[in-house]
């Protein structure tokens, strides 16, 4: 005969014992379903009121404790979000270039004028000259004195050139000169470069000469001109007649930003008008 | 007096399975959860011996089944075993000083979680060669001897000085 406390740990363990087999069975089992519920159902609210007491201590013991690892997740979190924001810039100058890239892809001012499409390499690293290198030399047809267009338009000129690059005069360089034609009056002026950061200028238009701000100007393209025809070459920003000046005074924005510049056309076109 | 004292144990169990639930039993030691319910268990065996100790786990198993989905009366038969075996302090002779208590409570809960890993195991819920079963073991059984002297002044407060374990030898 078994003393009664062993007695009634067998009892506690078969009773155990068949319990679980019932619910090893039958997991779903109602009776067992329904008796859980009332017990979630008791225990619950009071594990609320319970929680918001012990919360204080728990944040503590895991201040302690979670430390290193937390610290850990940090760094590896500000890791992510670094190579995450490197994604997005990258994505960025991606969406920039496939941009330029569609843009170039159709230029319509170009008319019937062969192109080669060229990679923008590098600034010349020079103060004395306004201008940078392209990827495409007289090996892809390139030569001195072809017009380099972007996709909004005029970007500059080829000046230099090698059997693999070439480099190019921006507008913006003091010595760049382009012969403009104001569309809507045929009136000619001469495009000036003025140096870095500085807005293109319009020279030898006649005063009174109607113009507005926002006007896209095109390359005039007369005899002898080193640029062909009807080339977006810059956006009026500021008109003004001051009074006993021979010449408007007309400022110019270029079309194109020189900063994120990654690809350019440059027209098979020579000045004169061969190609 | 009496009726707090009878309102006492199962007070004292739901508290213990609360606390279980909330934020300090969700608090990980090398991701192990410690278990509040054990070390209450086991600090009742000791406290009144085997028959409490086995029924207290045997009804506190029952409600933490609840709350799992692992096959009911799994922590019902695994309590009532703990607590059965700290209640085995009877079994040692009157003296009972507080270190053995507190490694009872200890054992007692190295024994139930050794238990859980191996019926687990023969249920084909767990493999205790391959899941961190010892882990688990060795957390939950050092955070309970830690703990094992708050848990026996709990239920020292709760059932008082008396009736002594001499009395349940009977």
């Amino acid at each position: 005969m078994l003393e009664r406390p062993r007695a009634t740990l067998a009892l506690l363990i078969l009773i155990a014992v068949s319990l679980i087999t019932v619910s090893f069975r039958s997991p779903a089992s109602s009776r067992i379903g329904s008796l859980k519920n009332l017990v979630s159902s008791v225990v619950d609210p009071t594990r609320g009121a319970l929680d918001s007491l012990f919360r204080p201590l728990s944040n503590a013991y895991h201040g302690v404790s979670d430390y290193p690892s937390t610290l850990t997740q940090l760094q590896r979190a500000q890791a992510q979000i670094q190579s995450m924001r490197r994604t997005v810039l990258e994505d960025q100058g991606a969406i920039a270039a496939l941009d330029q890239l569609s843009r170039l892809s159709n230029l319509p001012w170009a008319g019937t004028i062969a192109s080669t499409p060229a990679q923008v390499i590098g600034v010349t690293p020079s103060n004395l000259q306004l201008s940078f290198e392209i990827n495409r030399g007289t090996s892809s047809g390139v030569g001195v004195g072809n017009p380099v267009v972007g996709g909004e338009g005029l970007v500059g000129r080829v000046i230099q050139v090698t059997s693999s690059t070439a480099t190019v005069l921006m507008l913006t360089d003091p010595s760049s000169v382009v012969g403009v034609r104001i569309a809507k009056t045929g009136q000619v002026g001469a495009l000036t470069g003025q140096g870095s950061g500085l807005p293109l200028s319009v020279g030898l238009v006649v005063p009174g000469t109607p113009l507005k701000v926002g006007t896209v100007l095109f390359t005039s393209g007369l005899q002898g001109e080193i640029f062909p025809p009807g080339i977006p070459a810059g956006r009026v920003t500021a008109v003004s007649n001051p009074a006993g000046n021979l010449q408007e005074s007309i400022t110019v924005a270029p079309l194109c930003n020189y900063q994120n510049l990654q690809f350019v056309s440059v027209l098979k076109w020579l000045p004169g008008g061969g190609s | 007096m009496k009726l707090v004292r009878s309102l006492g144990l199962p007070l004292l169990i739901f508290t213990a399975i609360v606390v279980q639930r909330t934020a300090v039993g969700q608090a990980t030691i090398d991701g192990v959860h410690p278990d509040f319910v054990l070390l209450m268990v086991a600090a009742i065996g000791v406290t009144r011996g085997r028959e409490t100790g086995a029924l207290t786990g045997f009804f506190a198993g029952l409600v933490v089944d609840s709350f799992v989905t692992t096959p009911f009366g799994l922590s019902a038969l695994v309590y009532a075993v703990a607590g059965y075996l700290a209640g085995e302090i009877e079994l040692f002779s009157d003296a009972k000083p507080a270190t053995l208590r507190i490694l009872l409570v200890g054992g007692a809960s190295l024994a139930g979680e050794a238990l859980l890993s191996v019926v687990l195991f023969l249920l084909g819920l767990g493999d205790p060669f391959k899941s961190r079963s010892l882990e688990e073991v060795v957390v939950v059984a050092g955070v309970n001897l830690v703990l094992a002297p708050v848990g026996l002044v709990l239920a020292r407060l709760v059932f008082g000085p008396g009736p002594s374990l001499v009395s349940e030898r009977r």
